[in-house]
């Protein structure tokens, strides 16, 4: 089974929920760090010797003996990886999405592509993660690269990226069911309302977690109750559980509580 | 010589936007006739990325020959030197001043 944790906002506690269900899962159990903006589930596992592989993607070449400056490739790009600047065509691989057509539309034939590094994978038997380098916008590119080098496992957790976008649903495409972590505030409703949204127009069943909860009526609470959502597990805003995040220690209290989320979930 | 320069507002004596690639608009002033026109820069500053390259496309397109504005990315950079376009950097609050500055600093590069 593969559960991706998501949640629309960041900063609700999906990495949180993440390590703490890789911890609670059976012994059989996989963690994928898809968050590879800024990937740090790393920080709470004690792995060690993690294999690394570099990840890359085609980006156009020109060769100016051919090029003619017609600026046919450049009016085609639609982000912007390729622009004529006066009498010479320059390109911005980092803006460059590979999708071939500046290839496919050259009069001159004179673009090529040649593999260019967007950032590397790490993993080991039970846990991967993808790394960006910074600058490239190859975010679903590298999501699809993590997941595709995930194992077969009994448990699979993937730790989903923030935000309501292609990455996020690159992040919960593979998954059997997905884990919303929603936070209590205006801004984190708003956010988890349009994740929602999103996975019931993907057909994607979800339930969610309810973190940092401050009052015995919270706002998220009352939105599953409203719309009929499933509700799996509150968290209580607990100084103990940002001790342990700072010092990149699990909180072996909540534990059973994720147990108990599992539990329900498979 | 034509010169450009990032603008916030449809107005001389407003702020000088500090942003290259997600300028409002830019006025582009003609030393040969003493006047100036505006151009708008809603599509690139409106871009999801590359706003920086795509400003460069809209001076060429203009035959801009030298650019003030705030700061400037490293890939507008690239393409601000690949399309042959002086850039200078100012600290000036409006374009009015931004101008006047570069113009006395001509002068007396000239003279």
């Amino acid at each position: 089974m593969i559960i991706t944790v998501a949640s629309g906002k960041g900063g609700t506690g999906k990495t949180f929920a993440s390590v703490h269900l890789y911890a609670a899962g059976c012994p059989d159990t996989f963690l994928a760090d898809c968050d590879v903006e800024e990937p740090n589930a790393l920080l709470f596992l004690q792995e060690h010797d993690l294999q690394r592989r570099d990840v890359y993607r085609q980006v156009p070449v020109i060769d100016h003996q051919r090029c003619r400056t017609c600026g046919t490739c450049s009016s085609f790009c639609s982000f912007g990886s390729i622009a004529l600047l006066g009498d010479q065509v320059k390109t911005f691989p980092d803006l460059c999405r590979s999708c071939g057509g500046c290839t496919l539309v050259c009069p001159e034939k004179a673009i090529t592509e040649k593999p260019y590094e967007v950032g590397y994978i790490e993993f080991s038997e039970k846990f991967i993660q993808g790394v960006l380098k910074v600058g490239s916008v190859s975010v679903v590119h590298m999501i699809r690269e993590v997941i595709s080098h995930i194992p077969d496992h009994e448990l699979i957790i993937i730790d989903g990226p923030p935000g309501v976008n292609c990455p996020a649903m690159a992040a919960v495409a593979p998954a059997d069911h997905v884990l919303l972590v929603g936070e209590p505030t205006p801004f984190g409703l708003h956010d988890i309302t349009r994740m929602a949204e999103a996975l019931e127009e993907l057909g994607k069943p979800f339930s969610v977690l309810v973190n940092k909860v401050k009052t015995t009526d919270d706002i998220i609470s009352r939105w599953c109750r409203d719309h009929g959502y499933r509700n799996v597990g509150t968290i209580h805003d607990d100084y103990r559980i940002r001790q342990s995040c700072v010092n990149g220690e699990l909180s072996e209290a909540h534990i059973p509580v994720f147990k108990q989320i599992l539990k329900e979930l498979i | 010589m034509k010169i450009a320069l990032s603008a916030k507002k449809h107005d001389l004596y407003n702020q000088l936007d500090e942003h290259f690639g997600r300028a409002e608009l830019f006025f582009i002033y003609n030393t040969e006739t003493e006047r100036y026109t505006e151009v708008s820069n809603k599509r690139a500053s409106s871009a999801p990325q590359g706003a920086g390259i795509q400003t460069v496309e809209l001076l060429i397109r203009n035959e801009v020959d030298t650019v003030v504005t705030g700061t400037v990315g490293p890939k507008a950079q690239k393409a601000l030197e690949a399309a042959g376009i002086t850039l200078y950097t100012t600290k000036q609050h409006t374009v009015a001043m931004a101008l006047n500055e570069l113009l006395s600093r001509e002068e007396t590069i000239h003279s």
